[in-house]
């Protein structure tokens, strides 16, 4: 009887894999589910779906955005107004159970009772609190446009046929009230008022996780039924970490438990897919040569490469002419270098940047 | 008695008015000041992007080159036949007694908000109005203006900075555009907060329409040109350029004296607001 690993291809083996090849030169680390050329893309996730969404624009495949930014509007505004960065302004989706609220809150299933922060003299909006540099100068304002938003939102889950997300944490603050999670604790310099009565730490669990991100599906394909979900999971490591435990402890605890929710779910439903953008740039074979100095922001080289392994498994090269004349380029790069991140407020805690020693 | 110079620089019909208005009062009064005027349709349009096409600054002068698009008033035309180049002078060939007095600074938020050409009249033909609720807040709006009026503010620096005297007169409000009245008077009000922070930042004087003649928001319906029975909000009046060209006068008169009989003009500093 033939031994099963007998008729494993080159790829299954670490020595050929791996040791024998140059760690940018590794191979057939994605097969696609699905083809993503001609689908309608939609994308959200932590702040490292942001490089995902615009290298998607770049290639020209058809990516949603659903709420550009105006056209009157200088070029240089769009970022710090979060045009452009994802398939509508709903900024940075850190966890699961913020992308099923999300959900909710478009589609009216779940209204928040603590979902106005004030930030100063103005007022944000807690579930995406750094949505525009400055806080909205009126509560009716914020209201209104986070109407407008959700309205979006709900268009977005109609209309696109492959979502992208991208898990980037699982540790959150939820309301104690009724559960509402927030992508950043509420006290940093993005609003809000830290109250441990009012606010409660959770570190999402892998059981939690797969539960929200079924659900999430469930309700998606209620209203679409032929979209389909592409997963990845942010490599980014954690700015801060609430648990009294090392950051790189917790960051790999993390990325664990959502490396393994996206597999099961890859695995256990055909019209979802997971792509390892985490293992090509985190893993060890790379030796942290994609990551920055500061060992956690992702370099263009790195966003590049990852592209690169996701294009290729799709039979584009990157820039290989799928590109429409109508697309803007010129701020693209700006995009890529530099990531719009709630999660960095929270290093402003760190003691010793405190004390300006960092 | 020295007579100070006042350069006119004007983008539109109201500034012809106002020119004839204030060369009126300068008569009334037996002031002494010279009025020059320069027609620039040019400047009604004004964008971060053309700005370099239709003014040139050099080291000792500012040009402001013939506009593409022409004023089609032959009121204008006539007035002062458009040139191919109008140089102002600056300090190096100019006796330094002139103060730049430059019209309508205030300019449409619609003509970018729609990517029109700039042509006025087509302002009139959209079809699709803006709701005050299309999703754009205070924020985004401010920093449009900030961003959008920059060039022109730096042609004003530049004419600060060669040691001109510069002067705003404002008796327009922006263009009317297709939208709900209440998102027309945020976007106003808003238009007129940014260029008056700026402006006092650059210890500039602002005249515009006083205060008695204009309603809550900022109108004043006797004021403007009438258009199908309203008034446009664009465009003063006779009324409207009459009062600017008497306020002008007054201010000029008041806050501008020579130092002495051989000495420079200079500027008592009155900031409107």
């Amino acid at each position: 009887m033939k031994h099963p690993y007998k008729s494993q291809g080159l790829t299954a083996f670490w020595d050929s894999a791996i040791s024998a090849v140059n760690s940018l030169e590794l191979s057939g680390l994605y097969e696609r589910k699905f083809d993503i050329i001609g689908c309608k893309l939609a994308a959200a996730g932590s702040c490292f779906a942001q490089h995902i969404g615009q290298a998607l624009k770049k290639q020209g495949l058809e990516f949603l955005d659903l709420e550009p930014a105006p056209s009157f509007l200088a070029k240089e505004l769009h970022k710090p107004y979060n045009y452009g960065l994802y398939s509508a302004r709903y900024g940075n989706i850190y966890t699961s159970r913020q992308l099923l609220q999300l959900f909710d809150r478009a589609f009216n299933q779940f209204v928040p009772k603590d979902n106005i922060w004030r930030r100063g003299q103005g007022f944000v909006d807690p579930f995406r609190p750094n949505i525009e540099p400055d806080p909205f100068v009126n509560a009716e304002e914020l209201v209104e446009l986070r109407r407008l938003h959700l309205e979006k939102v709900q268009e977005l889950m109609r209309q696109c046929q492959i979502f992208i997300f991208t898990l980037g944490l699982t540790e959150t603050w939820f309301s104690t009230d009724d559960g509402a999670a927030y992508p950043v604790v509420p006290g940093t310099s993005l609003g809000g008022d830290f109250d441990s009565a009012r606010y409660r730490f959770h570190n999402l669990s892998y059981v939690e996780i797969v539960a929200d991100l079924e659900l999430f599906r469930q309700k998606l394909q209620q209203i679409n039924p032929d979209c389909r979900i592409l997963l990845t999971v942010s490599p980014v490591p954690l700015a801060a970490t609430a648990l009294p435990r090392h950051v790189l402890v917790s960051t790999i605890y993390s990325k664990s438990v959502l490396r393994a929710a996206a597999g099961w779910l890859a695995q256990e439903y055909d019209d979802v897919d997971y792509f390892p953008s985490y293992e090509i740039i985190a893993s060890h074979p790379t030796r942290g040569m994609f990551f920055m100095p500061d060992g956690r922001s992702v370099s263009k080289a790195g966003v590049e490469h990852v592209m690169g392994h996701f294009f290729k498994a799709h039979g584009l090269k990157p820039d290989d002419g799928h590109q429409p004349e109508s697309q803007p380029q010129q701020n693209l790069e700006e995009y890529e270098q530099d990531p719009v991140c709630e999660e960095l407020a929270l290093a402003a805690f760190n003691a010793l940047k405190e004390e300006n020693k960092l | 008695m020295r007579e100070i110079n006042v350069a006119l620089l004007g983008s539109c019909l109201g500034s012809a008015l106002i020119y004839l208005y204030t060369k009126q009062a300068i008569r009334a009064k037996n002031a002494a000041i010279r009025l020059h005027y320069t027609y620039c349709n040019s400047l009604i349009f004004l964008m971060p992007a053309s700005v370099g096409q239709f003014v040139i600054y050099e080291s000792d002068r500012l040009i402001l080159k013939k506009p593409q698009v022409l004023g089609k008033s032959a009121f204008a035309r006539q007035l002062r036949p458009i040139k191919d180049e109008t140089f102002i002078p600056l300090p190096e060939d100019a006796n330094n007694d002139w103060i730049y007095c430059w019209n309508a600074l205030l300019q449409p938020f619609l003509s970018t908000m729609h990517k029109l050409p700039p042509n006025y009249h087509d302002i009139f033909q959209l079809n699709e109005p803006v709701k005050e609720t299309t999703g754009f807040s205070e924020n985004l709006i401010r920093d449009h203006f900030n961003y959008f009026y920059k060039p022109q503010l730096d042609i004003l620096k530049a004419m600060k900075k060669f040691g001109r005297h510069v002067v705003v007169l404002e008796p327009n409000r922006p263009n009317p555009f297709p939208c709900e009245a209440a998102f027309y008077h945020k976007v106003t009000r808003i238009e007129q907060e940014v260029i008056q922070n700026e402006l006092k930042q650059m210890d500039i004087p602002f005249i515009d329409l006083p205060q008695e003649m204009v309603d809550e928001n900022g109108f004043n319906k006797e004021a403007y040109r009438m258009v199908k029975d309203e008034p446009d909000y664009a465009h003063a009046n006779a009324l409207g350029c009459q009062t600017i060209g008497q306020r002008l006068i007054d201010f000029l008169e008041e806050h501008f004296y020579f130092d002495g009989e051989d000495g420079p003009l200079s500027y008592r500093s009155a900031m409107k607001g």
